[in-house]
């Protein structure tokens, strides 16, 4: 190798490492928001167990305080509530599983269906009844404490056939 | 493979002309690192709109979150505060840079015939580096910002009759505030880094057709004929 040729690659060399070295930190910055890990949910109070009626679904809305990025604020969700018996619950996120419209409840049907593509949720157990849905409605952890129905409140990955939270 | 794409690009474009006009060129005996804060502005100013780029995908400008998102991207944004740190001393270091550009062309009497048009656009772009950096100094939203905007401004505001006008003119408005924020915001994004990229292009072309000027030392040297002393 030639002192011309010696010195090109070497410049070469040097403008690769100082440009790597800067755009570590660039890229980084921007790719940092896609590998952060799922946020726990929340635990809310959905209020007294004597307003939910066995076999009448009924929807609740919860609000969140949510940190996005440099604003602090508080955002509405919905979940549907089924009581299936005296002491037996299901709470959904009102989230479809297809792509995130919010579900109804239809009672000539006996059915959760999403006003967008059509998929259509089993009351009891969430189970797709027909349309593009990948997985049934997503069930939310619940308890009750002192007759009170308490949800805990999390989302979870739209469009895939996995129950994964975000 | 690459050969034949690359001639295929190449008869199609001519890109090899404009890699041996900037990359092969001649340059003159007896250049010296005197000669390189040009090509040291240029990388501090792609280094300035790479980090820019990123700075601005996590910034706001309005009064309510500028103060806040920079906050979010020196504490909470991986590698914001090194991306913020390279943005705040890479303007300090483009403006001594610059300069010193400018007092070498200066000194070395190189704007002179036939390259006074490449001069003239520096000195076009020197005045926007120093837009770039008054505009830049609002947008933290922090009390020094605020208050070197308000002595800033003030001063456009003193200019003889049209003084008020152009005070208005920058802020947006009699006082500093949403508007003025969002007005720099878009000088310091926008305006100037079109302006800058198309007067670099004019400077460039320049500087590539004219060729690197040869050095006061080697120009004495050839009228006066003296003999090529070892050092160079």
């Amino acid at each position: 190798m030639g002192r011309r040729a010696f010195v090109g690659y070497a410049a070469a060399a040097m403008g690769a490492f100082l440009g790597a070295f800067l755009a570590t930190p660039i890229v980084g910055s921007f790719v940092s928001p896609a590998l952060k890990k799922a946020t726990p949910g929340h635990w809310k109070n959905l209020g007294t167990v004597g307003k939910f009626q066995i076999g009448t679904p009924k929807s609740e809305r919860v609000s969140l305080i949510k940190k996005d990025g440099w604003v602090t604020d508080v955002a509405t969700r919905l979940v549907w509530v089924v009581r299936l018996a005296d002491n037996d619950y299901v709470v959904y996120n009102a989230q479809c599983t297809h792509l995130g419209c919010l579900v109804e409840w239809h009672p000539e049907d006996k059915a959760f269906k999403s006003p967008c593509h059509g998929g259509v949720f089993k009351m009891d157990d969430g189970i797709v009844l027909a349309g593009p849905p990948p997985r049934p409605l997503d069930a939310l952890e619940h308890k009750i404490e002192k007759g009170e129905l308490w949800v805990n409140y999390q989302d979870f990955r739209l469009g895939v056939g996995e129950k994964v939270p975000i | 493979m690459m050969d034949k794409v690359g001639s295929w690009l190449d008869e199609r474009t001519g890109v090899s002309q404009v890699w041996q006009a900037i990359f092969k060129r001649k340059i003159p005996l007896g250049v010296n690192f005197l000669y390189t804060f040009g090509a040291v502005a240029m990388f501090l100013f792609t280094l300035q709109a790479l980090t820019g780029i990123f700075l601005a995908m996590n910034y706001s400008p309005s009064p309510e979150h500028a103060y806040d998102s920079v906050l979010y991207i020196t504490n909470e944004v991986a590698f914001g505060s090194i991306v913020r740190g390279l943005h705040h001393w890479g303007s300090s270091a483009m403006v001594v840079v610059v300069v010193l550009h400018m007092a070498v062309v200066f000194y070395l009497g190189t704007y002179r015939y036939p390259r006074e048009v490449t001069w003239l656009t520096g000195v076009v772009l020197l005045l926007l580096v120093l837009g770039f950096s008054f505009t830049g100094y609002l947008l933290p939203w922090d009390e020094k910002a605020y208050w070197a905007t308000a002595v800033g401004t003030n001063m456009a505001g003193t200019v003889p009759f049209v003084g008020g006008f152009l005070l208005a003119l920058l802020r947006g408005g009699t006082e500093i505030g949403a508007v003025s924020l969002a007005r720099f915001y878009a000088f310091h994004t926008f305006l100037l880094p079109a302006l800058a990229i198309s007067l670099m292009g004019v400077h460039l072309f320049l500087v590539v057709k004219h060729g690197v000027s040869v050095p006061p030392w080697i120009w004495r040297r050839a009228t006066t004929g003296q003999k090529k002393t070892g050092r160079r």
